[in-house]
């Protein structure tokens, strides 16, 4: 243990020597005082619940989307033809709004999927409360997943959509659906879409309105810090023009995962892979190696603290860059969510596979250019893979392009054997997606989006290090120094 | 029980020996001395008790372990040719990193690190990075380090390259303390002088095979020579001398100056009395000795340098640069 120790700090001390981790610090410390002066203004109750002036539309349009077993399902139905509009709005203080959510249907009300062959002699579909239906949806587990035909891969061949069939339903059925059940719908509908917190929601069903007309008494308290609230976005601390009607977690995401997670990850992943392609070559050259060799540690001890000690350089930057964006984002937001720092660890595992091979090929090679260029041509070989895995991911069910089957075995082969570069990125986007967006609008993500496991990315990614790192070894054993 | 032996040990690099055979022994306590042109294989041979290279055959033991096994490495303390400390690190860092390598406890190498500085003279720059160092003080850093952790057997490649002349007294004092302490000293060093004050016991390796070895008395000491010089204008008798049965030769640089060898078992005497009764006046009589770099000369003389003179294409570098 003390040795290990002592190759961490010897390594802190290498990896803070340089000017480069300070003009990164640096360079990230602006990036943090940027984002720092993003100020996020609620948008006003009018626009958010009507959607006039905004182009994100009315809030209440996605109440729509239902996510059956109470909420437990993360794979949703729709139920199209129930509208939901707001009137009586009022902005009260505390950041709270009050309006009367107005609940009727649509004229396209179609009968629920069902066994249509089966159903199709049962003449004209029943005329049945749409709300209520809604509502009971939303109370029952979720019906069969959709399945869709893959085209080109032959009939047999069918893809599963993150899509709910909704639920068949009697007049006795919806009949049966309560007031308290209603409420309890429209509650989770404003937690799951609109952000707020459950306790602060507040809801009443107003009497004397005929059904299958409904009309209820909301109120909403902290819509300030509501994710699916529609925010005015200002940058240089109010100084620039407001970028009107964007959800907050929409724009969190943006920030956090095409920017940092994206942008940055991607520069300080290649900026690292330099910058640390020559501590492995340092520590061989002629006089130093023998250094080392000599004090009472194997090789192979030596070679994998050395390796994890490489780590430190990312872990710190990423530490720095990630924790800083976090802590202006929430303090500017007033959204505390502590999921993106997972983003840490991610990018710093992220790395460990390049370093890995980098590390094989400095041990083999000895020389830093070498590590330097096959890491990077590693790195855009697995995010083409990874691209190409995404797409066929998506074909799978979009059926956009016809391909023949090898392609996607092809594809699956290499993504199934080689590190899951590109998976660890959707996996941190679909960390950052549900630590920004409402819960209703990140499991909406995933219905086009096949999420690999974790299990698997890290996983089959650390099998890949272990090899990588086994080769190194051997070679480091097995040669005079 | 010896504190290094090695037996019949060879090291090949492809095709080149670079240790063909070697034998020796070093005992508990004693500074011996490994010489030789470069490229004749003494840093191999350390590199091998260290595990640093392997041996191709014969056998090395250091403390009466495999040479080179991790629990061995513990107890020896090696300063390399031509060492490169990370530049990165201040002396006392570096003396820190090291230390926790050898397993020191903190509050131990808090207490040695300055310490082990003073004793090699540096400790008033412990906190520079050492890449403001200059050679000699790295040096210096390099020996500290080798006895952090207070190590039997030290184990010291060209220990004075580059450090001036009252350095090199400094470190001498050093080495003979520390073989007071009881330490072994196992030195590699091109400078003959140095070696032939210090040493107990010196070897000397020619392309990789072991050519001399024994203490420095018994390398120095020569057959019996003397020096004789006469009085200005007189005629040495060498046929008389001759006669008696002594070798004689003229010093040729020395004009008046005979050289006398004597075969074993005979004294210079009998020359003495036939000069006196010849009425020949000595003005000069000087025992001739050898000093460890004529033992050197001699024994290298007309052989090929080491095989570093010239790397072959495809051939691999034998050790380090000696």
């Amino acid at each position: 243990m003390l040795q290990f120790i002592a190759i961490l700090k010897d390594s802190f001390r290498e990896a803070v020597d340089g000017f480069v981790i300070y003009l990164m610090l640096a360079l990230s410390a602006i990036v943090i005082i940027l984002l720092g002066s993003i100020s996020f203004t609620p948008g006003s109750p009018e626009e958010a619940l009507t959607g006039n002036g905004f182009g994100a539309g009315n809030v209440l349009n996605k109440f729509q989307i239902i996510f059956p077993d109470r909420g437990a399902s993360t794979a949703p139905t729709f139920v199209p033809n129930v509208q939901y509009s707001a009137s009586n709005i009022e902005q009260s203080a505390g950041n709270s709004v009050a309006f009367t959510l107005n609940v009727s249907w649509g004229n396209q009300f179609a009968r629920p999927v069902g066994d249509k062959e089966k159903d199709k002699d049962k003449g004209p579909p029943p005329t049945i409360d749409p709300f209520r239906y809604a509502v009971y949806t939303w109370l029952e587990p979720p019906g069969r997943k959709i399945e869709k035909p893959m085209r080109g891969r032959g009939k047999a061949k069918t893809t599963e959509l993150e899509l709910v069939e909704p639920p068949l339903a009697t007049p006795a059925n919806l009949k049966a659906v309560t007031e308290a059940e209603m409420i309890e719908f429209l509650t989770y509908q404003c937690v799951a879409f609109i952000g707020v917190s459950k306790s602060d929601v507040v809801i009443t069903r107003k009497p004397d309105v005929a059904e299958p007309e409904y009309k209820f008494d909301v109120r909403l308290k902290n819509i300030a810090g509501a994710r699916g609230w529609p925010h005015d976005i200002q940058v240089f601390f109010g100084a620039s023009g407001a970028i009107r009607g964007v959800p907050l977690g929409a724009a969190l995401y943006i920030i956090e995962d095409p920017i940092i997670n994206g942008l940055g990850a991607a520069v300080t992943l290649i900026l690292s892979v330099v910058i640390t392609a020559f501590f492995i070559p340092n520590m061989l050259r002629k006089g130093s190696i023998d250094l080392l060799i000599s004090k009472p540690i194997g090789r192979v001890q030596l070679l994998v603290y050395k390796y994890i000690g490489g780590l430190t350089f990312i872990f710190l930057l990423s530490s720095f860059t990630i924790g800083g964006v976090w802590v202006v984002m929430a303090l500017r937001s007033g959204l505390w969510d502590p999921r993106f720092l997972l983003v840490i660890p991610v990018l710093t595992f992220t790395f460990g596979i390049l370093y890995a091979v980098s590390t094989t090929v400095a041990v083999y090679t000895r020389s830093a250019i070498a590590a330097i260029l096959v890491t990077l041509v590693f790195m855009f070989l697995m995010y083409a893979i990874g691209q190409a895995k995404s797409f066929f991911d998506m074909n799978k069910v979009t059926n956009q392009v016809e391909l023949p089957d090898w392609s996607y075995t092809l594809v699956e082969g290499l993504n199934n054997v080689l590190p899951r570069y590109k998976d660890l990125d959707k996996l941190t986007t679909k960390l950052i997606v549900d630590s920004t967006m409402p819960t209703g609008d990140a499991r909406a993500q995933a219905i086009f989006t096949e999420f690999p496991s974790w299990g698997g990315a890290v996983g089959v990614s650390l099998a890949f290090i272990a090899a990588m790192l086994s080769l190194a070894s051997l070679r480091l054993v097995k040669r005079d120094c | 029980m010896s504190v290094i032996e090695t037996r019949e040990l060879w090291k090949t690099y492809g095709r080149i020996e670079a240790l063909k055979g070697v034998s020796l022994r070093v005992e508990k306590g004693q500074i011996y001395g490994l010489l030789g042109q470069n490229g004749a294989g003494k840093t191999t041979l350390i590199k091998i008790l260290l595990g640093i290279v392997r041996l191709t055959d014969g056998d090395a033991t250091l403390l009466g372990h495999p040479a080179g096994t991790v629990d061995v490495r513990k107890r020896v303390g090696y300063l390399p040719e031509d060492h490169q400390f990370p530049g990165y690190h201040t002396g006392y860092s570096l003396m820190d990193f090291y230390g926790s390598l050898y397993g020191v406890p903190a509050s131990v190498r808090k207490q040695k690190i300055p310490e082990t500085l003073e004793l090699v003279g540096i400790a008033g720059r412990m906190y520079s990075k050492i890449k403001t160092y200059s050679k000699g003080m790295k040096q210096r850093l390099g020996i500290a380090q080798s006895l952090m952790h207070d190590p039997e057997v030290i184990i010291l490649d060209e220990p004075t390259d580059g450090v001036d002349p009252m350095g090199r007294r400094e470190i001498r004092e050093l080495m003979s303390e520390l073989k007071g302490q009881g330490h072994t000293i196992f030195l590699n060093s091109h400078l003959l002088g140095e070696v032939e004050l210090i040493c107990d016991r010196v070897a000397i390796l020619q392309q990789g095979k072991l050519v001399r070895e024994g203490t420095i008395a018994e390398l120095t000491k020569t057959k019996g020579t003397f020096v004789i010089g006469l009085l200005s204008g007189q005629t040495f008798p060498s046929d008389a001398v001759i006669k008696l049965g002594y070798a004689v030769r003229p010093l040729p640089d020395q004009a008046g100056l005979f050289e006398i060898t004597l075969s074993d078992g005979q004294t210079i005497e009998p020359v003495m009395k036939l000069l006196s009764e010849r009425g020949l006046t000595v003005v000069h009589i000087v025992e001739k000795k050898q000093t460890l770099e004529d033992v050197f000369m001699t024994t290298v003389e007309g052989a090929e340098p080491g095989v570093d003179r010239k790397r072959r294409r495809g051939a691999r570098p034998v050790g380090g640069r000696d």
